[in-house]
């Protein structure tokens, strides 16, 4: 049997321009959702709302995905989007969830280790290391959380000072304050090399 | 006496940068993108891409006036039975009766290209039975011994029945990850599929067995994000113009993951009670809510395990 296709010339280029495009979205999407969910988490103290969290915001930035350009200011956008969207949360409601009831979802790095199991002694340390980070950051202000986080994730003050809608200034305190306050908990927290007299 | 690890401020991006990476390394991008998706399909956004740019317009119209007299002449032998397909589909689509609900035997089948079988809701070897309404859907999915009954309301709230006693319900926009998988594969009503397949899709008429037309859809690369419905096959009975066979294949990163046969079993209409929690409880029973988030989760993980 032949087989027939309806396609007129617009269409060939506009698929063409749009499957271009697609690829390119679906790039950009896939590369911004583990950092956006990582980091909206650390901002919810929770993954499963970090995750509603992310995805209102991707959905709201998709929606206008014609009036940006994503792939390339996408991620800035989003991540300003998540820091407004958990402050509103945070500071709508007021209520907090503990960590260990929250096992919905795929949160490997939170499971208490099995005592039995054997693993590399680096890898322990780091899992430890990185548990002792996240509960540190849960004892920061929200802004100077998600001022630090945004300087770990690579931004400059001045961009996280657009996103979070203040001065470079400002950020530069909030950062100061926030390694300081990390510096101060993992000290007292992170007994690691005990044993050593 | 423990050696404290002397830490100072300047090693503190590093070490959050640890954690965060960490922390997203366990992230499943894949299935939260089939949720956006599912998502922004079920609240109508799916189709606003962008516009296409000035510059492509003109050479769009460049090319039109190029092929424009040779394309009359290929136009009008080629589109012959694309155009029977649109008729076909049209009546089809003519003959879903908004007044009536839709009882279809669903079948999901593996594909070996992948390795997916299914989400906690629902997965390949379940008997699943699913009446549909317009967006409202109600699903019985028997498990081994084990039966589990959901769905969606005319408010577009998600439902499931934990016992007679015990109801989950979620709001549009706190329907939580897993229940979006089955939502995506579940997503069917009749109605809009044949409308997006009129809008969306090539159309083939294809060889059918005697009393049926069969019509096979293919997506045209069009939506901004290639997901969703990859290929529809309908079985389409000639005189009545019912649709009685739909073989959809689900797609995502364009590739088929999963293949779903729903076969219709019965027309008739339903209560509208059957696809509210409330008509599938107790009267005194208990609905875990937006209030009762922690226990509505708990009860979700429960329920989704079993």
């Amino acid at each position: 049997m032949r087989v027939s296709r309806r396609r007129s010339a617009t269409a060939v280029v506009e698929e063409f321009y749009c499957a271009a495009e697609v690829r390119h979205l679906e790039a950009w999407i896939t590369g911004a959702l583990p950092d956006a969910v990582a980091y909206a988490a650390s901002l919810m103290g929770d993954r499963g709302m970090g995750e509603d969290v992310v995805q209102d915001c991707m959905c709201r930035l998709l929606d206008h995905a014609d009036r940006y350009d994503l792939p390339r200011d996408g991620r800035k956008l989003l991540f300003r989007s998540i820091t407004n969207d958990c402050i509103n949360r945070k500071t709508r409601r007021r209520e907090t969830v503990s960590l260990s009831e929250m096992q919905f979802g795929n949160d490997a790095q939170r499971e208490v280790p099995d005592p039995k199991s054997v693993r590399p002694v680096d890898r322990l340390i780091a899992q430890e290391l990185n548990e002792c980070v996240t509960a540190g950051l849960q004892t920061l202000p929200i802004n100077q959380r998600s001022a630090l986080e945004l300087s770990s994730l690579g931004y400059k003050p001045r961009e996280i000072a657009e996103i979070l809608s203040m001065r470079p200034a400002q950020i530069r305190v909030l950062l100061c304050r926030a390694r300081d306050a990390m510096a101060t908990y993992l000290n007292t927290h992170l007994a690691i090399g005990g044993g050593r007299k | 006496m423990n050696e404290k690890l002397p830490i100072s401020p300047d090693q503190i991006d590093e070490l959050v940068r640890s954690a965060l990476r960490a922390d997203a390394q366990t992230v499943d991008a894949a299935s939260m993108e089939v949720a956006i998706n599912e998502r922004r399909a079920r609240s109508g956004q799916i189709h606003k891409g962008r516009q296409t740019p000035g510059i492509f317009k003109w050479v769009a119209a460049a090319a039109i006036f190029l092929t424009v007299t040779s394309g009359v002449i290929t136009y009008v032998v080629l589109t012959a039975p694309s155009a029977n397909a649109h008729a076909i589909v049209t009546s089809a689509h003519s003959a879903l009766r908004e007044d009536l609900d839709r009882c279809y035997q669903v079948e999901l089948v593996k594909l070996p290209s992948t390795r997916s079988r299914g989400g906690a809701f629902v997965q390949i070897g379940d008997k699943v039975t699913l009446w549909t309404r317009g967006d409202r859907f109600r699903v019985q999915v028997v498990r081994s011994d084990q039966e589990l009954l959901w769905g969606q309301d005319e408010s577009k709230r998600i439902w499931g029945v934990i016992d007679t006693n015990r109801g989950l319900l979620f709001e549009q926009d706190e329907i939580p990850l897993r229940l979006h998988e089955a939502l995506f594969l579940f997503n069917l009503d009749a109605r809009r599929l044949t409308e997006e397949v009129l809008r969306d899709y090539d159309l083939v008429v294809e060889s059918s067995s005697p009393g049926r037309k069969t019509v096979r859809a293919t997506r045209k690369r069009r939506s901004p994000i290639v997901m969703g419905i990859g290929s529809v096959r309908m079985e389409i009975d000639e005189k009545t113009n019912a649709i009685l066979r739909l073989e959809v294949s689900r797609t995502m990163r364009k590739a088929e993951v999963m293949k779903i046969n729903f076969t219709l079993i019965d027309e008739k209409r339903l209560d509208d009670r059957d696809y509210q929690l409330a008509g599938n409880l107790d009267s005194d029973a208990e609905v875990f809510g937006r209030d009762q988030n922690r226990q509505r989760r708990r009860l979700l993980k429960q329920l989704s395990d079993d």
